[in-house]
């Protein structure tokens, strides 16, 4: 028995000072000077969502812009859980900070999760930014996003311009409990709370999951065949092709329902062109990379300082500008401002 | 001899009269279910949204379909969502390229029976354990959706390939959906398979008592490897027709559902022992998961609570045919 | 030599969907009494055990124990009155040591702060576990692992357990049903202990030579009924057997006279490193060749290594004068071999399906064209051999869990008989059946045989192996120690050659 004792022991101790060992190994040491080469690891919330993806193009494009214009060469590392999971991303940073790169723009998963890991990396001399989704209680050194709670009330004012003053409107959101998908709803009902004559009639989600997506949808349209509003606060059943809500689509042709929706990726221009979609509130996917690999640079490079928040603006998208949009897709280039949204209306 | 013939007509009906008593239970479940929906809103018991229903539940019942077997031979396939999304994309994939419709489909049921027959080779040569098998497969067939896409859902599919999910085949004066249909069929072909074809005699046989069924000089091996195999391929008739209908092909496609279809095989009566379950029992089984979501948001149980309440149904209907069966 | 009465069941009734049973039966067992219960398989004994520690609940009749009448709830209620039962099936926890088993879920605390954080003093248990070995005189480490005992030394740790719990009745189902003959006797001597120290001691078996080496009293149940309660002396083997079936047995372990034909199946050197060695033997067509030996003399394995289930080292096989590859159980029946297994629970029935569909499943492929059964073939099949088994079932449906040992057993012969095996190889053919179930197995086994089957017969019951064998191969260690002719064999000397005293050379 006593034998027995001494290995588990033995083994508790060699796994111990192995673990003990590992962490000290990578003793990150800060830069004084600046670096011929940047690396900036550029870490989304999952690999699995394709508005990401724009936002790596836009990092790429910036790097690319950047290292041509010399002298100091910069390059991304495009690092993620495959799915969105907080852990998991705790570890992708980790990871980045014994790759030893200069600096990390992360689109947190969560809030709190992400301090300790941020301030490891600030700790250990890598100065991070976070983008899209923030972590505020850590050291991070500024944060670039939109103001979801702003951009719900954006999507109430545009539900409001097209569908009127009253009606029934319904809610379809991912996950309960989602920070930034909370704040959009938050700011949607603060939106159209001036609205007396406005009712919310339902809240359903689906789980980030098209084919839930669609199928609630359909159930809406069937428990309130009345309904006069939808906020989507993702796009989820709108990857679906035509067809497949058959009851929102006819809704939406024939009884005027109005539909705004979050995000403006090329399915959802598609919907609003064809007048199943009425407005479409987004962020700029592209500034993501664009913009944060530029204030990472500055920061590093130029020693420029950020307010703690820098807006990154919200694009606000309706039949008036869907074709500038969409041609912003089609070249790859989210250089240009958007026209008024509203300029056709009036 | 009089007693003989008594005997004699008793085991004739005797399949059927075992079956329908086992699913009884979970039948009038369904029919509490359906009846108080119908009761308390005016919007479940009409045809659009009964159909609506239907069709959505036919992918994951068609898939249930291939776990119940599994189930009863005494294993479990984790792998059955990602099968769905990988095949369903892996379609869409080569309709996108151009490739022929059925050329494509068969590509993906193709991909759907290699994974099964890989979890069927896993657990027989290399003795793991079905958990450990399908759980790997399951992460491996969910990384290719990734990798095969780049995270991007595949979308512009032929209209032809979505009228196998969105098509309603009018019967009469009402419009029956497409993917109804087959699993209405597949299911009669499954049940059929099971209860009267010597591989369902030996699904039934090696979940009940391997040892028993290994000495009496059947190959097993050989029968998993088929039944994992068919669940592979079936998981890919849920998933391609899913993906028909949604006309688009996500990467993310059908992630988690697994938990759905093992719930619909068990909620059906299927025993996770092994040895124990029917396609009759099954198809109820995922209509009550079905139905229940679907009367929940009709009646507008707020998106917060919807999932607490969908577990204490599914844990109170298990526990009531619980304690019907027990009856000792 | 008994005390007083410490247990009295009165009117004990019991119904299952269909089945009455226990009719009011009776029961009393007083301290330092051993009490045997006998009665064909499905006569009640076992409902009445479970009643008694708390697994099933009665529908009617009264429990009264040391005068005071009880409801006894559950088998954790039972344990706490001080009634332990030891099932044919240890609840033992293989990988765990035997003071854990002795002490589960009872497991002594450290003292001081070892009591809050739930620390095992394992000094203490194994220590006390040390005690309640000695009581039962077995000579066990504590400190064992229960998986490296063998099946008569975990015996030992169950009845240690029962002590432990302060148990003041214990009930052993068919204890020696998986012991060799020495080890019966260790058993008896441990029974004698518990008894001396005033222990009830209520004993379930189907030999009735033990019953009355070793028991004060005997009840008799039929179908539900007590028929019998008699003190030892008062009784004979005879009346017992009477009492039990009903009707007068003769002719049990004979089997008839057979023309002994050619060859039918050879083994030559088969041997699986450190389990059977070079075993050969010729098997002719109309002869039972009985395997005897002490339990772990290999005769299983060997039978197992004869079916493919475990893979041979070295050694052939030939079936009618041609050499046959047999690599898996696939490969044994393709040859013509059958195999009744030793645990018919475990190995020879699927419980969960039909009579019908247990007796058709070796033979699958003949009631099936491209696949698809012929329901009709196969209720055929089953009926005749129902039939021609006479196996108790109230229709081909049942599922073969709710049929009695002996109908079990029947059920696996049928599936056998229904394949035309050319050699059937019986590993304890009539363990656990009742004395009706087993003459009828013993004139089946006759009939085969003079229909041209070669059967291989082990059995851990001398006069069985002694009234069916036309020749008795002796295992020990692993070896053949001898193979005899009837003519020349008695249970001296089989036992002889059985423990290694003899040799053959």
């Amino acid at each position: 028995m006593s034998k027995r004792w001494a290995i588990t022991a033995g083994m508790a101790v060699l796994v111990l000072a192995a673990l003990i060992l590992g962490g000290c190994k990578p003793p990150a040491t800060a830069t004084p000077s600046v670096p011929e080469k940047l690396t900036i690891a550029w870490i989304p919330k999952a690999l699995n969502n394709p508005v990401f993806e724009v936002g790596r193009d836009g990092a790429f494009k910036k790097a690319e812009e950047l290292s041509a214009a010399g002298p100091v060469k910069v390059e991304v590392l495009y690092v993620g859980s495959v799915a969105s999971d907080a852990a998991e991303q705790a570890r992708v940073v980790e990871d980045a900070i014994a790759r030893g790169v200069n600096g990390i723009g992360i689109s947190c998963n969560d809030p709190t999760a992400c301090v300790d890991p941020i301030n490891k990396a600030v700790d250990a001399g890598i100065p991070v930014m976070t983008w899209d989704s923030d972590s505020p209680d850590s050291k991070r050194f500024t944060y670039l996003g939109v103001d979801n709670y702003q951009g719900g009330k954006a999507a109430a004012e545009l539900l409001v311009r097209f569908m009127g003053e009253k009606g029934k409107v319904a809610l379809l959101t991912g996950v309960p409990g989602a920070f930034n998908l909370e704040e959009r709803m938050r700011g949607f009902k603060d939106g159209i709370a001036a609205y007396p004559g406005i009712e919310i009639v339902a809240t359903v989600y689906c789980n980030d999951d098209i084919n839930l997506g669609v199928q609630v949808v359909e159930e809406t349209m069937q428990a309130h065949p009345d309904l006069n509003g939808w906020f989507f606060v993702g796009l989820w059943p709108l990857f679906a092709e035509r067809g497949s809500m058959p009851l929102w689509e006819d809704a939406a042709k024939n009884k005027g329902l109005v539909t705004i929706a979050f995000d403006t990726l090329p399915v959802e221009l598609e919907f609003l062109k064809d007048g199943y979609l009425h407005g479409l509130v987004g962020q700029k996917y592209w500034g993501w990379g664009y913009d944060t690999i530029q204030m990472i640079y500055d920061y590093i490079v130029h020693g420029k300082r950020f307010e703690s928040w820098t807006d990154s603006g919200m694009d606000i998208v309706t039949k008036c500008n869907v074709d500038v949009m969409a041609e912003m897709w089609a070249t790859g280039d989210f250089t240009k401002p958007l026209p008024d949204p509203y300029a056709c209306l009036k | 001899m009089g007693k003989v013939n008594i005997v004699g007509t008793l085991s004739s009906g005797n399949w059927r009269r075992i079956l329908s008593k086992q699913e009884f239970g979970v039948f009038l479940i369904l029919l509490l279910l359906v009846g108080s929906l119908s009761l308390y809103t005016d919007t479940f018991l009409t045809p659009t949204n009964i159909f609506n229903v239907l069709r959505a539940f036919s992918w994951i019942a068609i898939s249930a379909f291939g776990q119940c077997m599994v189930i009863i031979t005494g294993g479990i396939d984790l792998s059955v969502g990602s099968v769905m999304g990988l095949s369903g994309l892996v379609t869409a994939m080569l309709l996108v390229q151009g490739v022929h419709i059925p050329v494509a489909v068969l590509a993906g049921l193709l991909v759907g029976l290699i994974i099964g027959f890989l979890n069927g080779l896993m657990i027989t040569a290399g003795k793991l354990p079905p958990f450990i098998a399908t759980l790997g497969s399951l992460l491996m067939a969910r990384g290719l959706c990734y990798g095969l896409s780049g995270g991007w859902p595949v979308r512009d599919l032929p209209l032809a390939f979505r009228n196998l999910g969105q098509y309603d085949l009018p019967i009469g004066n009402v419009g029956v959906p497409l993917p109804l249909i087959f699993m209405i069929i597949l299911a009669l072909v499954t049940s059929a398979f099971l209860s009267r074809t010597v591989w369902g005699y030996r699904i039934y046989a090696l979940g009940g008592n391997e040892t028993a069924t290994a000495l009496s000089g059947i190959n097993t091996n050989r029968v998993k490897r088929m039944v994992y195999s068919l669940c592979g391929l079936l998981a890919a008739v849920g998933g391609i027709l899913m993906t028909a209908r949604l006309g688009v092909a996500a990467p993310t496609a059908a992630q988690g559902y697994e938990l759905d279809v093992i719930a619909a095989a068990v909620v059906g009566g299927t025993s996770l022992k092994g040895g124990e379950g029917t396609i009759l029992g099954v198809l109820i089984g995922a209509a009550i998961m079905q139905v229940l979501r679907n009367g929940l948001v009709l009646i507008g149980v707020s998106a917060y609570w919807l999932q607490a309440v969908q577990g204490l149904v599914i844990v109170v209907a298990i526990m009531l045919d619980q304690v019907r069966k027990r009856r000792r | 030599m008994s005390g007083e009465i410490v247990l009295r069941m009165e009117g004990i009734s019991k119904a299952f969907p269909g089945v009455q049973a226990l009719d009011n039966v009776d029961f009393e067992a007083a301290a330092g009494e051993v009490v045997a219960l006998v009665g064909e398989n499905g006569a009640g004994k076992s409902t009445l055990m479970k009643i008694l520690c708390g697994a099933y609940r009665k529908d009617r009749g009264r429990i009264i124990l040391d005068g005071r009448e009880i409801e006894i709830e559950n088998p954790y209620h039972a344990q706490r009155l001080g009634i332990a039962i030891i099932y044919q099936e240890f609840n033992l926890t293989p990988n765990q040591s035997v003071a854990a088993n002795i002490f589960m879920a009872r497991e002594p605390r450290s003292p001081g702060i070892g009591r809050w954080l739930n620390l095992v003093d394992r000094h203490r248990m194994e220590r006390e576990a040390r005690q309640y070995l000695d009581r039962v005189g077995a000579r066990i480490s504590p400190s064992s692992l229960v998986r490296d005992l063998s099946v008569a030394q975990q015996q030992m740790v169950e009845v240690a357990k029962a002590l432990a719990v302060n148990a003041r009745i214990i009930i052993m189902d068919e204890p020696t049903s998986a012991l060799g003959e020495d080890e019966v006797e260790f058993l008896f001597r441990i029974i004698g202990t518990l008894k001396e120290q005033g222990l009830t001691v209520i004993f379930i078996s189907h030999r009735l030579e033990e019953v009355f080496r070793v028991a004060d009293r005997v009840v008799v149940l039929r179908d539900g009924r007590r028929v019998g309660n008699m003190p030892i002396q008062e009784t004979t083997p005879e009346q017992v057997i009477r009492l039990m079936v009903g009707r007068e047995l003769t002719e049990m372990f004979r089997k008839r006279k057979v023309e002994i034909g050619p060859p039918l199946l050879e083994v030559r050197g088969l041997t699986r490193r450190g389990v059977v060695h070079d075993v050969s033997f010729t098997l002719h067509r109309g002869e039972i060749l009985g395997v005897a030996g002490l339990v772990g003399a290999g005769r299983t394995e060997m039978a197992r290594l004869l079916f493919g289930v475990d893979r041979k080292d070295r050694g052939a096989i030939l079936i009618e004068g041609k050499p046959v590859e047999i690599h898996s159980p696939v490969d044994a029946v393709a040859a013509g071999l059958g195999l009744v297994p030793e645990d018919r629970g475990l190995q020879g029935l699927v419980l969960s399906l039909s009579v019908r569909e247990n007796i058709v499943l070796p033979t699958l492929d003949q009631h099936a064209r491209a696949g698809w059964v012929n329901r009709l073939s196969v209720r055929q099949t089953a009926q005749e051999y129902v039939e021609k088994l006479n196996i108790r079932t109230p229709h081909l449906g049942q599922q073969a869990m709710y049929l009695s040992g002996g109908n079990q057993q029947k059920v696996v012969l049928a599936k056998w008989l229904a394949s035309r095996p050319k050699v059937l190889i019986m590993d304890e053919p009539t363990r656990g059946i009742d004395v009706g179930a087993k003459a009828e197995v013993h004139a089946l086994m006759s009939q085969l045989a003079q229909s041209g089957m070669g059967i291989i017969m082990i059995s851990s019951e001398l006069p069985e192996i002694l009234g069916m064998s036309d020749r008795i191969l002796v295992m020990h260690e692993g070896r053949v120690a001898a193979i005899l002719d009837r003519a020349e064999a008695t249970q001296e000397v089989i036992m002889a050659y059985a423990s290694g005293e003899k040799r053959q050379t």
